[in-house]
């Protein structure tokens, strides 16, 4: 089961499995993702403005709601961290920055 | 030194002793409250300076927390690799994290760099990055490339591992200590496991409360290490509480633990020749009647019950012991058949220098923990902790949380304290009136009982031995 995540404003769109989050997804499909920690919660770059479909989305955490605080941003759920970001149902994020990878 | 004008201490209280007691109960007792010893350590009066000085709170914190073994935290706080609570004493700031699912660590929490504080509070990760630049640990305290490591060619991950505490597990609690040359935490204990017989580890944290008080950490602590007070501070219990013959254990050769015992169930001293035991039975249960025994301490009556008879010839002590028997054995599940009465009623109290200070028996056992708040003298945070059975056994409930109760609201206003929250209330109100009568006494020193504060003089004499040493 895939659930699907659009990304603006590049447009991209990512099938997010069960259970995975964005920031993994965006990664196994080919796509670049800002970050400095690599997913672990802790360097808060991977940030997601939520447009459609918050009520698809995990619940925040407690790691989360330090990095989504620490943003200076409401913990309202649509703030969230890309990294900590599963989705039960389609989703649409804003983000700037996610491409498709360079192939080397 | 010894003070020649003043009697060889070995005056105790007329009437029955603890021991006394405990020859009575109905089953046999075991050899660790069996023992009884208190060596003299003198009757000089203790200073004032060290209860309201900033320098000498600023010398204890060098001279004492920084060299002691102290209680940092739980285990089951912290069960998962990553978990994580912060440990603050004075300026020093631990993060206590499990590194590895048999592994506890304490690192200093600070980052390197520029000085920040990693962490703000407990929880779980996979590193600890500095929100301020980002310079980044792993778990096992070694660091990550730094951010722009071409403008650090002078900081090499060799030199910035995170400076460590040492780290040492008893009975489910986790102890630090700073100095890296200290004594291992098995040595520092001395005979105290012998005696404080009472498995810990099986039980879980049902209860946890912080508040902040006016008043010295020592201030507050020396008030919850004797029985003394009980006849000014909380009379209404003086008719089932035996105060002035509680048991002392303090030992010359232990600088590190001490004891008191003080039988619950029988009259004070001070009220026994106008008590009966019907008396002691209805006043023991009046004063726990406001609340529930939802934690497993208090003797509880069902609305509409009728108090229990004595026995003709029997004690109100018996009594309470058997239906505290079987309310427990009823609430957890455990077979407390061979439980003696004493375990069941009395309060044991133990301090394990400097400041982990737990009951012992079979009822949920209290832990207080007292401590300086940052480097002010005048006030300090006090903490009670209630470790409680499961109700089935080999459950594991989660931890209670800390309930930092703010400085406007009393004990009594928490209903799981049970009979000891307006208690505690009787003595916080003494505390701030020490810590400013200390300032106005115009005597050099606090002066002690010779037995029945011989807990305070002994935790001050360990004190000293840390400052000077």
């Amino acid at each position: 089961m895939t659930h699907r995540v659009a990304v603006r404003p590049s447009g991209v769109e990512l099938e997010v499995l069960d259970g995975e989050d964005v920031f993994t997804a965006a990664g196994r499909l080919g796509y670049r993702w800002p970050t400095v920690c690599g997913g672990k919660g802790t360097c808060r770059t991977c940030f997601v403005q939520v447009e459609e479909g918050a009520e698809n989305c995990s619940p925040v955490g407690p790691l989360e709601r330090e990095g989504i605080e620490a943003l200076r941003r409401p913990v309202d759920g649509l703030t969230r961290l890309a990294c900590r970001l599963r989705v039960e149902g389609p989703v649409t994020v804003t983000k700037r920055g996610v491409r498709r990878r360079v192939q080397e | 030194m010894m003070d020649e004008t003043s009697e060889p201490a070995t005056a105790r209280c007329p009437g029955p002793s603890v021991q006394d007691y405990l020859d009575q109960d109905s089953r046999p007792v075991p050899p660790a409250l069996r023992y009884e010893r208190n060596d003299y350590l003198g009757s000089e009066d203790i200073d004032t300076a060290r209860f309201t000085s900033r320098e000498w709170a600023e010398r204890e914190m060098r001279q004492v927390w920084r060299r002691v073994w102290q209680f940092a935290c739980l285990e089951s706080e912290i069960p998962e690799v990553g978990d994580h609570e912060v440990y603050e004493i004075g300026d020093d700031s631990l993060i206590v994290v499990r590194t590895a699912p048999d592994e506890i660590r304490a690192y200093v929490n600070v980052c390197l760099h520029r000085g920040r504080k990693l962490r703000t509070g407990g929880g779980n990760v996979s590193e600890f990055r500095c929100s301020f630049h980002g310079f980044t640990w792993n778990l096992d305290g070694t660091m990550q490339t730094p951010p722009c490591a071409w403008d650090f060619p002078h900081v090499t991950p060799e030199k910035f591992a995170l400076p460590e505490a040492q780290v040492a597990t008893w009975r489910g609690f986790v102890f630090i200590n700073m100095d890296p040359y200290a004594e291992s935490f098995d040595s520092y204990r001395g005979t105290f496991d012998d005696y404080y017989i009472w498995p810990l580890e099986n039980r879980y944290k049902s209860l946890h409360i912080a508040k902040v008080l006016p008043c010295n950490w020592k201030v507050a602590q020396d008030a919850f290490i004797e029985s003394f007070h009980v006849i000014a501070t909380h009379p209404q219990m003086l008719t089932w509480l035996a105060d002035a013959n509680s048991q002392y254990d303090v030992m010359a050769d232990q600088p590190n633990w001490n004891r008191m015992i003080n039988i619950q169930g029988a009259p004070s001293p001070h009220v026994a020749d106008s008590v009966t035991e019907e008396d002691v039975l209805e006043t023991f249960y009046d004063s726990r009647s406001f609340y529930s025994a939802a934690q497993g301490r208090d003797l509880v009556m069902q609305e509409g019950d009728e108090l229990p008879a004595i026995p003709p010839g029997g004690t109100a002590r018996q009594v309470l012991a058997a239906r505290m028997r079987e309310q427990l054995a009823a609430t957890s599940q455990q077979d407390f058949s061979q439980t003696p009465d004493t375990e069941l009623l009395d309060a044991i109290n133990y301090l394990l220098f400097p400041n982990f200070n737990p009951w012992g028996g079979a009822k949920s056992n209290i832990i207080y923990r007292f401590r300086p708040n940052g480097l002010d003298p005048d006030s300090c945070t006090a903490e009670i902790i209630f470790m409680s059975s499961p109700k089935q056994p080999g459950e594991t409930p989660p931890p209670a949380k800390i309930r930092w109760v703010p400085e406007d609201t009393l004990f009594a206003d928490i209903p799981e304290l049970g009979v000891l929250g307006p208690v505690f209330d009787q003595d916080c109100e003494n505390l701030p009136y020490v810590q400013q009568g200390l300032k106005a006494m115009r005597k050099p020193g606090i002066t002690l009982a010779n037995y029945q504060e011989s807990r305070i003089r002994h935790f001050n004499q360990t004190l000293d031995q840390w400052m000077s040493r």
